[in-house]
This record gives C-alpha cells, structure tokens and sequence, in this order.
C-alpha cells in the first residue's frame, strides 16, 4: 500500500487541538500509526498548547460546588428547575394588568419581546405593549426612553404609531406601549397583494416620507425592517406605518458586550456599515437611509442584499464584516441569478424577463446609492431617496447616476476612498486602458474613449480652477484624493497579494507600469505636486516588488519635489522620507536610512503625540533600521518604548502589533540576543495566527523569524516545519525569486547545516545563490550569508578549490555590504588565507593571513584578543611555508604582547610559547628552546593548577633536553612528570610517552638495566594507545619509542635483542602502511 | 395572581417539569469515537428539552454564578438563593437566547441576568421601591459592576472546562481517559504516557483528539476556545 502523504501543519495543529472533523482524522490517525516523523511533528505541536488546552492547564482550583449553600441550590435546581416550552415562559396572560394595562390577546414574538393587544386604563383604547425578554436590564433602557420621551412626543405624522407610554413590569421587564396597528409587514403585504413595482415604489415612497418626518424631530429609527413597518388597510387604501420609533435607541446600550448587541441587532440583515461597526458610535440619519435601501432591494428582489440564509449562517462577526466591506450585487444582478426568480416575478405580478428588465438601470442605481459603504455618498434625506423614485415613476432621469468608468475600474481594484475627481482621471488615461488589457476586465478601447472624455472635463475643471482660489485649493484636494487612489487602489494592485491591499503579482502590470512610467515626467510636467504622489506610489510599489533601485529613483525625486513644495514638515514629505528609509533599511543600506527616519520620527512625535499609531510604526521603522545598521543600543530601547506604548493601546491594530513585536524580535536577534528575541517572536506568530490569519504575509514573517530562532537557539527540531511552512507560502505568494522567499529558503539551507546534512544544505545554498544572482546579479551584498555559509560546507566535504573561489566572492561581498575593515570582511579574509595556506598554497594564503592580520591590528589594536589569534595563526602558516625565521618572529611578538595583556602565565601566552619551542626544536635548536620550556613550567608552578599542564610542560622539557642531549638535566624533570601523570592520569599514551622518555634518559646515562623496563612498558603503551595519539605526533612518538629499544640493546651491547626490535620496527611499519591502504581503499 | 410577586424562598413548583425524572435518561451517543457525525452541543440539546445537557448546564455555571454573588457582596444563603432564581429565569428564557449569531455569549447573557438579580437584592436589602430613580439607589446600583467580573489568570475557565471534562469523563474508557490527561492536561511527552499505560504514541495523541473533539462540541457556544 502507498503510505498516505504526511499531513500539513496546518492540519495536524488542527488534529491536535481537535478540531477537525472525524473523517480528516481518521486520514491522519492512519498516516500516524505509520509515519514516525509525523509522530514527532505531532508531538511539538502538542506541546505547543492552544488556548483551550492552555485553559484546562493553567492552575484553577476547586472545580464543583464544594460549598454547602451552593451544592443544596444546584440539587433544588436540578429538582425542580427545567427549561419550559415554547410558549409556556411566563409573561402576561389574558386578563393580566401591566401598570394599568389589560392585556388582551397576544399578538406575536421577536428577537427582543412579545407583543400584546392591550386596552388602556383611561382612554379605553386598544394599544400594543411590548413586552421586553427577561434578562434585559429595565433600569438604563427606561432611563433613555424617558430621555428620549419628550422627541418622541413630537412625531405627529399619520406614517408613524406613536409611543404611548414605557414602563418596567413588577418583575422588572421593560415595556412599551405604542399605537395599536391592525396589519402586516410591509414585504408580507406587498407579496401577498402580488403588488407590481410601481405600487411597491408608491408604497415605500410614503415609508421614505414618514422617516424624514421622523428625522425632522430628530429621532433616528436605527432597526428599519420589514416588522417595523406595518401595512394596514383603511376603507380599501394600503397605509404604511412605521412602528417602534425610539424603542431600539432605549434598548441599545452604551456596553459593547456581544449579547447585548447581539439581542439589540436581531436583525443584521438590515444593519449599515457603520452600525455594522461595534466599535462605532457615530450613527445618524444616513444610517436609516441605509436600512431603507435594504428594504427597497427587498421589495423588488425579494431577499436582502447580503442573502438572508448567508446571514443565518455565518457567524455574526463574519456578518458585521461583510456588511462593512462586501459590495452587494445590483438588485438586476440579483434576480437574475435567484432560484426563485418565477415565483418572485410572480408575487409582483411581472414575468423574469420583464421584472429584470424593469429594476435594471435607474432602479439598480438608486438602491445601490442608498446602499454604498461610505454614507456621504448615499442620499442625504429620506426625502432625497424618496423625490428620486418619484422621478423615476414619472419617468424622469434620476439623480442616482450609474458608476463612470472611473468608478466602475476602482470598483474592480476593489478600494474607493473619494469622490471621482478630475485629477484621478488624468491617472487613469495613463493606467485605465493597462488594467484594462491586463485583465480582460473593461474593454481598453472603451475606456481610453470614456478616460479621454474624462480628461476634457478635467482640464475645464482646471481651467475654472486656475480663476478661483478656493477652486485652486480644492484642486490640491483632488491632488490628494488623487494621491490616495493611485496609492491604495491601482498601484496597489501589483504589489504581491496579502501585503497591504495587493492583488497578487501581476508581471503584466508590472510590465506595463515601467513603459508608463516613462512618460511620468511629461505627464506632469506642471504639475510637480501630482509628479512627487505619482513617484512615490510607484516607488512604493516596486519597493514592495523588490525592485530596488528603481524605487530609489522614484522616492528620491519624490522626497525632493515634496521638500521645495511642501516643506520638511509636511505630512506627504514625511511620509516619502519614511518610504525611502525603509526601502534603504531593506536594501542593507541602514545606515543611510537612520538620519532620514530619525527626522521622521522626531517630526511625527511632535505633530502626532509619542503614543499615535502612526508615530510608533516611524519609530518601528527607526528602530528597525538602527538594528540593521549595527546599533542595538540605541535601536532596542526605542523598539522596547514602542511597544510598551502599542501593547495595550486599542488604537494600534494588530498587523501593527505584529509589525512592532516581529522587528523586536528581530532586533534582539541582529544583537546576537536569540534567546531574548524568542519570546517577542512567538507573541508575533500567535498574534499574526489569530488575528491576520495563516496565511498572512505577517504570520509567514513572523513564523520565518521564530524557526531561525529556534534555530539559534538549538530548538532545532522546532525550526524546519517552521521553515518548511513558511517557504511554501512565500514560494506562492512572492514568486520563487522574491528576496523574502530567498531569505526562507536560505534560512531552511541553515537549518540543514545545523544539521549536518551537507549535500541538503549544500544544494538549497546553491540554489539561493543562484536565483539570486539571476535577479540581482552575482555581486548583491545580500547574497554574503549563503556565500559564507556554502564556502565552509564546501571545505567541510573537502572541495576547498570550490571553498576559496565562494570565499573569493564572500570576500568581494562582504567589503561591499560591510566596509573593508568589518570583522566578517577580515574574518572571510583570514579564513581563505588559512584555507590557501593549509592546502600548501603558501604564496596565495600568507599575503591575505598578512593583510587580515594588519588590517585587524589597525583597527583593534595590536594586543586585541583577535588581533592576537590571528597573528599567532600566522606564525603557524609561516611555519608551515618553512619560513620560520618569519615564524619565529610572529611567535615572539605575539608572547611579547600577550605576556603583557595577559600575563606570561596565562594559558594562551604558553601556548605559544610551546609553539615557539617546537619551532625551535623542529629546527635543530633545542637550547633555543629549553629557556622558553622552562618558562612554562614555571608558570604552571607559579598557576598552581590542577598538574595536567605542569605534567605536559615538564614531558615537553624533558623532551627538548633530550634532544639536546642533557640527559641527567632530563632525569629529574621526567621524573617528576611521570609521578604527577602517574597520580592523575588513567593509563594512555601520555603516560607511556613520558615512561618511555624517562627510559631513554636513563639509557643515555648508560643505566641500561632501569631503562629497559620503562623503555618496554613505554612501547608497550604506546603501540596499545597508538589510535589515540594525534595525527602530528603519532609517527613520531612510535619511532622514539621502537628507536629507543633498538638503541637501548646497540649500547647495552644485546644484538640479538637489538636485531628482534629492529624487526619488530618494521613489521609494524608494514602493518601500518598496510592498514591505512585498507581505509583508503575502503 | 399577578406576575412578578415572587416570595422567597422560590416556589420552583410553580415551572413545569416536562421530562419527569429524567436524571436516568443516559446520553445517546455514548460511544464517541464510532460517531462521524458532529453531535449537538450542551447549550444545544439544553435547549431541545434534553434534561441531561440542561442538568449539565447548571452543574457548570453554578459555580461561576454563586461566585459573582459573592463578590457582589452576598451572603452564602443570598447567593445560593440568587443561583436558584437565576436558573429560573434562564428556563424560562432559554429559546429566546439565540446562540446562533455569536460565539461564546452564554456566560454575557447569564451575567446580564445574574446582575439583574442582584440588583433586584439590593433594592430590596435598602427598601428602594422597585423603580429605579433615587440617588441611594443609584449608588447601589453602581456598586455592581457593568460588566462581567474579569478573571484573573482565567481560573473560572480553568474550573468550567474541568467540571464539563468531569462531566465527558463517563464516555470514555479509562485508558483514554488516562492517555488524554497525561498527554493534554498534564502535559507530558505522548511516548511517555503511552510506555505508562501500554499504549503506542499515536495511540494517545489519538486519545487527545477524541477527548478534545468532544469537549469542544459539548462546550461549542460556551467558550471561545
């Protein structure tokens, strides 16, 4: 059987938080059983707990009613208390008396009470009394329609029923008392007369005339729906009235809180944009105008605009999103793709063909006028709405007008913020007849001749402009809105989908733009103003496609325009400047950046206050480009301020948040702080998750930062379904050559080196370099970390010549993105220079180990630990070219300045020194050497350390004597290293080394007969440990040790035993040569 | 009689009880893991008249509700009385709550209903007629809070989802039980759990789902999560 494909991240999240349903699961509990790399997957997501696990986990106490009251309560409950039916809730029953009321009958039930047929105690009249549902507070609802009573007393309109009266029942149910309407709802009527369009628009007309009435007096209706206006028939004659004036603004409380709302909406359906928005409190008469709207697309299509099973079934946060942001299909729209389009037709007494007919057009345009999302663009009065269909019934043109071709492309990009205005049409000769060919959508041809009408009326409005002031002030108006709809709407458009309004890339536009913007200059040739918002939209964009030099140009033209018109503290040219700065820190120009956004920020703080949203993304932006350039002590305050100021502030929006964590995050990260960065990094991810949603551009960033964290911060098996995910959703998002899916795919190649997965990390490095060199040519500073990176995997896997030429380029790279005399230039420096010298090319390595090591001692000094470690690597490769009277200098320097940076006793000063005297002794000069020998066994004595090191030192001092011959100096010395070995060390080859150079010493004295034991043993050991000595000494170290024996017989004069070793000596070089032929072989 | 003249101690016999002794009525869907379909929620088959879910009801939310009488300055008896009343009206009124539209409101709509109640105590401790108006009255009423008591830390949740986890305890086989606390609430590594109760890893993080699965679809409605 084929094993299943392993399940997304996404999917086992789910699975592990147990949402999925049973038969997702059941996919997954089979792949499980047979994918250990899943299981694992599994369990790090587990880990990770979601808020219901969180909840169940976090500590609680006492869980049941321990409390004795309290569990006697519940059992009373659970004896005697269950839900009633439908129906049997207790409310007034027939006969009942409400504060004077009788009740008579009821009438019917909604979302927010009952309603009964009453007779009142005085007057002897039938009223209706609406009786609220328990569990609405009596006290404010009473108290606001007392403060509203009084408006309320002044309707007097024959379309309105009057509010009589309000009250609170004895158990604390509010009530109100209104005009008693025998009749139905306005829909129910007209549908079931089969009223024609025409009566219906009469019939609404009179709704429309009854609510300016009503708006006259200042009360606004807020939930107009087909139950709040009845139809009744008197003698014959159809009477609207529009009931429960002034009953949703009691109801409605000041609380925000999801139940109230959710009792007061009822009805969404009906509920405008700005009502749609709970956190807006700006309701007026145009919101009427709105549920109006509804209520006439009703009437001719038969369902609401946003479809009333939609409304059923989504949730209500969904609801109240699309009623703010979905556009609505025209009523024609509408019918035309309804189900029950016949039976509609019918109740209007019409057939399909002819009722679309009839509603499309004029009757379209109207609704969608009373519908649009920005309310100034809707009718201002009832009246307005209500002369318009009048006009329209006397076939007269309407006022409502269909969408220019201006609207209807903005329409289609989906973003309008303004009025039509002439400037915006110059635009859209430049860009309408593009976005029309690119996408099909509006014939060019069409839209060239509508644009081109447009312009004549542009240049008249111009024209009346140049001779009026306030005409010209509002010009620079239309310049803005002009600004705003080239920003947000049509350039936009190619920016890559999910980041700020783009629609996904659109190579085709893109195209097109760059022919456009050729003529930009000229387009505005007297109109720099125009120039400096076209400049800096375009540059935003192809910031944003990663096109970077291009968008320099344009900014800076646009920031230099801006600054002679505008001045440096305009919004427009702070704005540019922010734009350019951020576009420097993303071209690893940061540097230059800081200046430009630092004034920004300055400027903003003082115009905006240190908390606005906008000053803290400048101060992000600050912060941001402070890090990159290298300066963390300045860019993690300002980072830590901004968000401290953003963290609980309800005006900063969460993908600002995100924004302000993610670069937090970062910060710490380029401070070489990942584990302080983890923290800020998750809250980004969970942050983005939830509130942008998976698939946003922000929780892809963030989720990026978080795997190289984790990464860092050797949580590594935490980092690569991060990663994996991550590249992924740039791959489809940004293009396989987008800079932010290279830095993915650059992070997943680290983790694989991390790893130690060469060939994997080897081939993604490969691949990232040489995407990148195709789109930003070979020497983009960028590329430096896989460069970097691909030279030591290379050198690893032993293709140095590959490794030289990669840190060839490094090193090219790293002097352009980070000056000749940064640590990374010289570090990639002094690696290919060790590289070069220890592949025997001496001539090519020691000039750049010479140059790395010069440059370092210009910079941080001669005695700088760094500067030190390479002169002493220096002194190796010198060494090793046979230079060493070049070694022997470097060697001496460097103890020279370590000895007093340091001290002489200090470990790293020894070191060298012992190099110092292997130098010497190599070279034949062991008296040179035996001084600086002794020099560090006294500074093992004067250390007092744990008798390892003076245990070396002394085995190297014994050696260098008996090099030199001195064996009765060598004695004692030897002798003394092997007792401390002898103490401290288990039995190795250090051991037999120092037994077999006390042997020699004693052989050298001619003590034949207590040499030979310590020579024997000291062989024995040796040959015993010999996988253990280090590569450089082993031959060595065997040689003395079978040389000695061979020796130790030649002077004792046993020739047999002298002729058994030099056997022995040779049969063990065969050997070996044999068994290093093996491993080669094999 | 008119309406609203209640006397304490409450007369629950004045509610009907549809369901007779419906304590021994078992959940129908007693084995989870073989069911494909969603079952209905808590809230949802409280509402459809099953006695159980609404037995299940009360048992969840007394607690929270007998907390915020007291921290509104009940006494325990008050209090107690006040979890009575409190599920009185919430019987009466259940069908009008409509979940349908929102998530997570039924505690909004139970706090609205609780500080009504309260209200209606104080009033009555002060002998305040029961309109509202005066300013003594007024400062009593604004003693209780507007909104929901915050929960500190999220204990209430904490204590809300362990008492329906008690009550989802009867469904499933011990080992389940076991492998989805140790893995879930504990949160202990799944091999661990697994080697402790003879099962394979995959097995418990199977058991996590389960048990998750059917807590969410019981609380759907009454918590966010």
């Amino acid at each position: 059987m084929m094993p299943s494909p392993c399940p997304s991240d996404v999917a086992l999240d789910r699975y592990a938080a147990g949402v999925l349903s049973e038969a997702e699961a059941q996919t997954i509990d089979l792949h499980l059983a047979g994918c250990a790399a899943c299981l694992s997957r599994l369990d790090a997501l587990a880990g990770r707990p979601d808020s219901l696990v969180a909840a169940l986990r976090r500590p609680g106490g006492s869980t049941g009613p321990d409390n004795p009251a309290l569990a006697q309560a519940v059992a009373a409950v659970l004896n005697d208390v269950a839900p009633t039916q439908a129906g049997a809730a207790p409310g007034p029953e027939a006969g009942a008396v409400l504060s004077g009321y009788r009740v008579l009958e009821e009438l019917g039930r909604g979302g927010m009470g009952r309603v009964y047929r009453a007779l009142h105690p005085r007057l002897g009249q039938e009223v209706a009394l609406k009786v609220l549902h328990p569990g609405m507070d009596s006290a404010p609802i009473l108290a606001r329609f007392e403060a509203e009573r009084q408006t309320l007393a002044r309707m007097d309109y024959p379309h309105i029923a009057r509010i009589l009266d309000g009250g609170a029942t004895e158990d604390g149910r509010p009530f109100f008392v209104m005009e008693l309407v025998h009749g139905c709802t306005l829909t129910d009527y007209c549908d079931e007369h089969r009223l024609d369009v025409r009566r219906r628009l009469e019939l609404f007309a009179t709704v429309c005339r009854a609510v300016q009435h009503a708006h006259q007096k200042g009360v606004i209706h807020r939930d107009l729906k087909p139950s709040n206006v009845l139809v009744a028939e008197y003698e014959g004659v159809a009477v609207p009235k529009v009931i429960d004036f002034g009953v949703a603004r009691a109801i409605e409380g000041r609380s925000t809180a999801a139940t109230e709302v959710g009792m007061v909406v009822g009805t969404p359906e009906y509920m405008s944009p700005e009502q749609a928005d709970l956190q807006s409190q700006d309701i007026d008469t145009r919101s009427d105008i709105y549920s109006l709207g509804v209520l006439l697309y009703e009437l001719l299509t038969g369902d609401t605009p946003l479809a009333r099973q939609r409304v059923r079934e989504a949730p209500l946060l969904e609801v109240l999103r699309a009623i703010r942001e979905e556009e609505p299909p025209a009523p024609s729209t509408r019918l035309l793709a309804a189900e029950t389009l016949v039976e509609v037709a019918a109740q209007r007494s019409s057939d399909p063909g002819r009722l679309a007919r009839q509603v499309r057009g004029e009757l379209d345009w109207i609704v969608m006028k009373c519908l649009e999302k920005e309310r100034n663009r809707r009718y201002e009065t009832a009246n307005a709405l209500a002369l318009d269909l009048q006009r329209y019934l006397a076939d007269e043109p309407v006022f409502a007008c269909p969408p220019s071709t201006a609207y209807r492309v903005r329409k289609f990009v989906r973003r309008h913020k303004g009025p039509v205005l002439a400037s915006a049409l110059v635009l859209l000769v430049l860009v309408g007849g593009i976005i029309g060919t690119t996408w099909g959508m509006l014939r060019a041809k069409k839209a060239e001749v509508e644009a081109r009408g447009a312009e004549t009326e542009a240049l008249e409005a111009q024209g009346r402009a140049a001779a009026d002031r306030d005409l010209a002030r509002e010009a620079e108006a239309d310049t803005r809105a002009f600004s705003d709809f080239l920003v947000a709407d049509v350039l936009a458009a190619p920016r890559p989908a999910g980041l700020q309004l783009g629609q996904g890339r659109d190579i085709t536009l893109a195209r097109a733009l760059e022919h456009a913007e050729e003529g930009l200059a000229k387009r505005f040739a007297d109109r720099p103003l125009a120039e400096a918002t076209a400049r800096h939209a375009l540059g935003v964009t192809w910031r944003n496609l990663a096109k970077y030099p291009r968008a320099e140009g344009h900014l800076r033209r646009a920031l230099a325009l801006r600054l002679r018109l505008l001045g440096p503290e305009h919004r427009d040219t702070l704005n540019t400047q922010n734009s350019l700065g951020v576009l420097l820190t993303e071209m690893d120009r940061a540097a230059e950046a800081v200046p430009l956004l630092q004034k920004v920020l300055e400027a903003k703080r003082a115009q905006l206050g240190p908390d606005d949203s906008d000053t803290l993304l400048f101060q992000t932006n600050l912060g941001r480009a402070l890090a990159m350039a290298g300066r963390p002590a300045e860019a993690l305050p300002l980072l830590n301020d901004a968000w401290d100021r953003a963290r609980g502030n309800p005006r900063v929006s969460p993908d600002r948040k995100v924004t302000i964590l993610f670069n937090l995050g970062r910060a710490y990260r380029s401070a070489g702080r990942p584990a302080d960065a983890v923290p800020f990094a998750e809250q980004a991810h969970q942050l983005a998750r939830t509130q942008l949603g998976p698939e946003d551009q922000g929780t892809v960033n963030a989720m990026f930062l978080l795997a190289l964290l984790y990464r860092e911060t050797g949580k590594k098996a935490d980092a690569q379904p991060l990663l994996q995910e991550a590249l992924r959703q740039k791959r489809s998002r940004l293009g396989e050559d987008h800079p932010g899916t290279l830095r993915t795919l650059e992070g997943l190649a680290l983790s694989y080196y991390d790893e130690k997965r060469l060939p994997e990390a080897i081939k993604l490095f490969e691949e990232v370099l040489r995407l990148r060199e195709a789109r930003f040519g070979a020497e983009d500073p960028a590329s430096f970390t896989s460069v970097d990176y691909l030279a030591e995997c290379y050198r690893q896997v032993g293709r140095h010549a590959d490794a030289v030429r990669l840190l060839d380029i490094g090193l090219k790279l790293a002097r352009l993105k980070y000056g000749p005399e940064d640590a990374r230039t010289l570090g990639i420096l002094f690696r290919k220079g060790l590289l070069l010298s220890l592949m025997g090319q001496h001539a090519e390595g020691l000039p750049l180990l010479e140059e790395a090591h010069a440059l370092h001692k210009a910079k941080l000094g001669a005695d700088h630990r760094e500067t030190l470690l390479l002169l002493d690597n220096l002194g190796d490769a010198y060494r090793r070219a046979g230079r060493s009277a070049k070694a022997r200098r470097a060697y001496e320097e460097c103890i020279t300045l370590k000895s007093s940076k340091f001290g002489p006793q200090e470990v790293t000063t020894q070191s060298t020194m012992t190099k110092l005297a292997n130098l010497h002794d190599e070279r034949g000069e062991h008296d040179r050497a035996e001084p600086w020998r002794r020099r560090v066994v006294a500074a093992c004595r004067v250390r007092n350390d744990d008798g390892v090191r003076l245990a070396n030192a002394l085995a190297n001092l014994g050696w260098s004597l008996l090099q030199g011959r001195k064996c009765v100096e060598a004695e004692p010395v030897l002798r003394e290293s092997l007792a401390l070995r002898q103490r401290k060390e288990a039995e190795g080859w250090r051991l037999a080394s120092t037994r077999r150079m006390l042997g020699a010493a004693l052989a050298g004295q001619r003590k034949f007969r207590a040499a030979e034991p310590l020579l024997l043993a000291g062989q024995r050991g040796l040959v015993e440990h010999e996988a253990k000595i280090p590569d450089s000494a082993r031959k060595r170290q065997l040689t003395e040790a079978f040389e000695g024996l061979i020796q130790l017989y030649d002077a004792w004069g046993k020739k047999e035993e002298a002729a058994k070793w030099r056997n022995e000596w040779e049969a063990h070089k065969k050997k070996q040569s044999g068994a290093k032929a093996d491993e080669e072989s094999g | 009689m008119p309406l609203g003249s209640r006397h304490l101690p409450i007369r629950f016999s004045l509610l009907r009880k549809p369901f007779g002794s419906a304590k021994l009525l078992r959940m129908s869907e007693s084995n989870p893991t073989s069911s494909g379909a969603t079952s209905l929620s808590l809230l949802e088959r409280a509402r459809g008249r099953d006695s159980e879910a609404w037995h299940g009801l009360v048992q969840l939310y007394s607690p929270l509700v007998f907390s915020w009488a007291l921290r509104a300055g009940l006494g325990e008896a008050d209090a107690a009385d006040l979890v009575q009343e409190v599920w009185l009206s919430v019987a009466a009124a259940l069908d009008e709550f409509r979940r349908d539209r929102q998530s997570g409101t039924f505690r909004g709509w139970l706090w609205t209903i609780a500080r009504n109640k309260i209200h209606d105590h104080f009033r009555k401790r002060q002998g305040q007629p029961e309109a509202a108006g005066g300013t003594t009255a007024r400062q009593v009423l604004e003693a209780v809070p507007e909104q929901e008591p915050a929960d500190e830390a999220g204990a209430e949740d904490h204590r809300l989802l362990h008492r329906a986890l008690e009550l989802l305890r009867p469904q499933f086989e011990e080992r389940t039980w076991r492998a989805f606390w140790g893995l879930t609430v504990e949160g202990r590594p799944a091999a661990d759990v697994g080697a402790e109760l003879g099962m394979a890893a995959n097995a418990v993080h199977q058991a996590r789902f389960r048990v998750l699965r059917r807590l969410r679809e019981e609380m759907a409605g009454l918590v966010d999560a």
